[in-house]
């Protein structure tokens, strides 16, 4: 190895000075073309010529100067023979400027002067007195120096080479691939094959482009060496074709041909090789282009498999997320930096939780399926209108809904975006209903509340288990707002009001006490949202009805969950549909919630009608006269009573 | 007009110098070899001769020796050219007898310039 090296890097300094003596001829010659077809003149023409002449003389005067240098000659043989070429080298450099100042001596004086005409002359004088600069220099290291520095070149070449030596000690382990090798000629295809599995590579062959095309898609080798002469089908054709194929079109395939036709290369590579090999295939240079090749290709097979698990969990993040949220919150959540990073942070953000009145007690007297039914039918009407207003279904509890507005996704409008998507809620229960009376199942109500507040948002559980909800005090607010409403209330509060950018329409105003939350909070039933979305409820006319006989009634006070056992007397005056007219002695507040008892209907312990006081229309002492919503009654008994308010009109 | 004779074997140098020199004004003579170039010298008397150094049957040094040995042509005004531009060419040149020495390729304006010292 340490005696081959030496004449390795002999022959590359030669090389190099073979490269950097030829440029500038390579140079003259294009430039001299370039000058034929702009030149008119007879003799200039003529002259560009000899400049033509003398740079094909420069051209194997510099081969046979190099191919000299490898001979093996005593020192002053060697230095004559320098000094001959570099005579005649000076000859025929000088001719290229001679000429070319003649040609612009005369173009001049003819006034033929292009200015391309000129910058292309110009170009002749540069790259002939490069070329005597080479000259004058080229061997004068050998003269001054000695052996013992260097040339700037030789300097070059000695890094390039103990940078091979040491990507050569470093290559312990070359990468190896499963490799299709396509020609019909077989001394080819066994040679290809076999040097191919001595670099350890795993090879399979076939023996036309047809044959290969059969092939690839099943066995998708990473590599494909393909000849261009085949029968059947040639290997531009199964280029152009594998080109044409989104799965195919991956694979790298590397021509090999005896067509030293650059045209040939050109149309391959445009065609999509990768690169192209020349019969008779060099050993070294296949090694090197196959491992280049399988380590492109495991690169863009790693950023493929990479890309494929990144839209995995996309597609992971969109079915999860999207029963909850809509497909443009999803894409802003995906796009967004730090969007995935659903961490826990503070943020204010506005709540919805909605709540079907009497569930319950409805879902004990129906059948399972229609319940489910039910609550399918409701989610889905509900559940396009939340996404409507960039709100985050956060869960769904039983048949309540808790839906979020302005997180993950940070918005500054969340409040009246809420207030919208309750007022749309409410309308769209007719819709709800519609469906129910269509399957003949009972119509329903729900209560709406709203509450803005900050909250702790983010993903909360253990490893294994977490989901993306809210903490804190302003849920439990919302909760208990909640539990102020009655059927097709929207009950909304004070710091959601504080909150809005549009005007409200509000019905009534109550204060409440809630857990957490210091001083008794404004809550606010609102019927309407104006601009931009000038939404409004229609106000739920029930036309109430004097009872020929007033009901009598008992009712018990519900303090929170307890029901106080004291039980109370009063009368039903007048019923509508939902509401009635209650007299009693007892001093009630709106908002007091009742469990009543009709002497009159017959009921069983568990059917217990639940009703709330929504309103004050007398209040003298002793008889005090109050509107009261049901909240929660069996279907028998909502019939009994509605049975009453009709049947004066019959 | 002053005349020259260049003496060159070379025919692309030949041609060059020549038809430049024409343009600048000056009658040319031109030989191909050394042997030529002193009968051409001695025949024609030109004001300057040009004189290459690596020529075929008689070479520059030796052609200028006789030149400048003979009585008859001893005052001519000899300019050697040489394309080997070597460190000795130089002593090489004077030592047989040129009056200048000048490197090709030629660089006519410092050619020139020679020319007219010697005028």
């Amino acid at each position: 190895m340490s005696e081959q090296q030496p004449s390795r890097r002999d022959s590359a300094r030669l090389d190099i000075l073979r490269q950097e003596l030829l440029s500038p001829v390579v140079s003259v010659d294009g430039h001299a073309d370039l000058l034929q077809g702009l030149i008119k003149n007879t003799d200039c023409l003529a002259d560009l010529e000899k400049i033509k002449t003398a740079a094909t003389q420069t051209r194997t005067l510099v081969a046979a100067m190099l191919a000299a240098e490898t001979e093996n000659l005593a020192e002053t043989q060697r230095d004559n023979q320098r000094s001959g070429f570099r005579h005649d080298l000076r000859n025929s450099v000088g001719a290229i400027s001679g000429y070319s100042e003649i040609i612009l001596e005369e173009l001049e004086d003819a006034d033929e002067l292009s200015e391309d005409t000129r910058v292309y002359l110009d170009h002749l004088q540069t790259d002939s007195n490069k070329l005597l600069d080479m000259l004058d220099t080229l061997f004068q290291d050998d003269h001054e120096s000695g052996t013992d520095s260097e040339s700037a070149l030789d300097l070059d070449i000695h890094s390039v080479f103990d940078s091979f030596d040491r990507s050569e000690k470093e290559d312990t382990e070359t990468i190896t691939g499963r490799i299709l090798v396509v020609d019909d000629n077989e001394s080819n295809r066994n040679l290809l094959s076999h040097q191919l599995q001595q670099q350890g590579h795993e090879v399979s062959t076939v023996a036309s482009g047809r044959q290969a095309l059969d092939l690839i898609p099943e066995s998708a080798p990473d590599l494909i060496l393909l000849d261009l002469f085949m029968p059947e089908m040639n290997g531009f054709d199964v280029l152009r074709e594998m080109h044409q194929d989104e799965a195919l079109r991956a694979i790298p395939v590397i021509v090999i041909t005896g067509l030293s036709d650059r045209s040939a290369a050109a149309k391959c590579i445009e065609a999509g090789a990768f690169d192209i090999l020349l019969k008779p295939v060099n050993p070294v240079l296949l090694k090197a282009r196959v491992a280049g090749c399988l380590e492109r290709k495991a690169w863009h097979d790693k950023e493929q498999a990479y890309q494929q698990e990144l839209e995995k969990s996309y597609t992971f993040i969109r079915k999860v997320f999207g029963r909850y949220i809509s497909d443009e919150v999803v894409q802003e959540i995906l796009e967004a930096d730090d969007g995935m990073q659903l961490g826990g942070g503070k943020q204010q953000i506005t709540i919805i939780m909605t709540d079907i009145r009497g569930f319950s007690m409805l879902s004990q007297e129906l059948d399972p399926q229609d319940c489910v039914k039910m609550l399918n039918n409701y989610f889905g009407v509900m559940t396009p209108l939340i996404q409507k207003y960039d709100g985050v279904i956060n869960e769904f509890l039983g048949d309540a809904i808790l839906a979020i507005f302005g997180a993950p996704v940070v918005s500054d409008d969340h409040a009246q975006q809420a207030v919208a998507c309750a007022i749309e809620m409410q309308q769209a229960m007719g819709e709800v209903n519609r469906n129910h009376h269509t399957w003949g199942l009972p119509s329903i109500e729900v209560g709406i509340a709203v509450n803005t507040g900050e909250v702790v948002v983010g993903n909360i559980g253990s490893e294994n288990r977490s989901k993306y909800g809210i903490v804190g005090h302003h849920v439990n607010l919302t909760a208990r707002i909640e539990s102020f409403t009655v059927g097709g209330q929207v009950m909304v509060s004070e710091y959601t009001v504080a909150a809005l950018g549009s005007p409200v329409t509000v019905a009534t105003s109550l204060e409440v006490e809630a857990k957490g939350i210091k001083n008794r909070v404004k809550i606010h039933e609102i019927t309407g949202i104006g601009a931009p979305y000038n939404l409004r409820l229609e106000q739920d006319e029930q036309t109430v009805l004097q009872l020929q006989q007033p009901l009598p009634v008992t009712f018990n006070l519900l303090s929170g969950k307890a029901i106080a056992d004291e039980q109370v007397n009063g009368t039903l005056t007048a019923v509508a549909v939902d509401i009635a007219h209650l007299e009693t002695a007892f001093e009630l507040e709106v908002l007091n919630n009742l469990r009543m008892q009709l002497p009159t209907f017959e009921a069983s312990e568990d059917d217990q009608i639940f009703s709330k006081v929504t309103g004050v229309v007398d209040d003298t002492p002793e008889q005090n006269k109050y509107i009261i919503k049901l909240t929660s009654a069996p279907l028998s008994a909502r019939d009994y009573i509605r049975s009453l308010a009709v049947l004066p009109q019959q | 007009m002053a005349k020259i004779l260049i003496v060159e074997d070379n025919e692309m140098n030949r041609d060059m110098l020549s038809r430049r020199l024409k343009r600048k004004g000056f009658e040319i003579e031109v030989a191909v070899d050394g042997q030529q170039g002193v009968e051409m010298a001695s025949a024609t008397m030109p004001d300057v001769v040009l004189m290459d150094m690596s020529l075929p049957v008689k070479d520059g040094w030796t052609a200028t020796r006789e030149l400048k040995a003979n009585e008859a042509t001893a005052g001519l005004k000899i300019i050697s050219l040489t394309a080997h531009a070597m460190d000795g060419d130089r002593q090489k040149a004077l030592a047989a007898g040129c009056d200048d020495y000048d490197t090709k390729p030629i660089d006519l304006k410092r050619l020139l310039g020679k020319i007219k010292a010697l005028l």
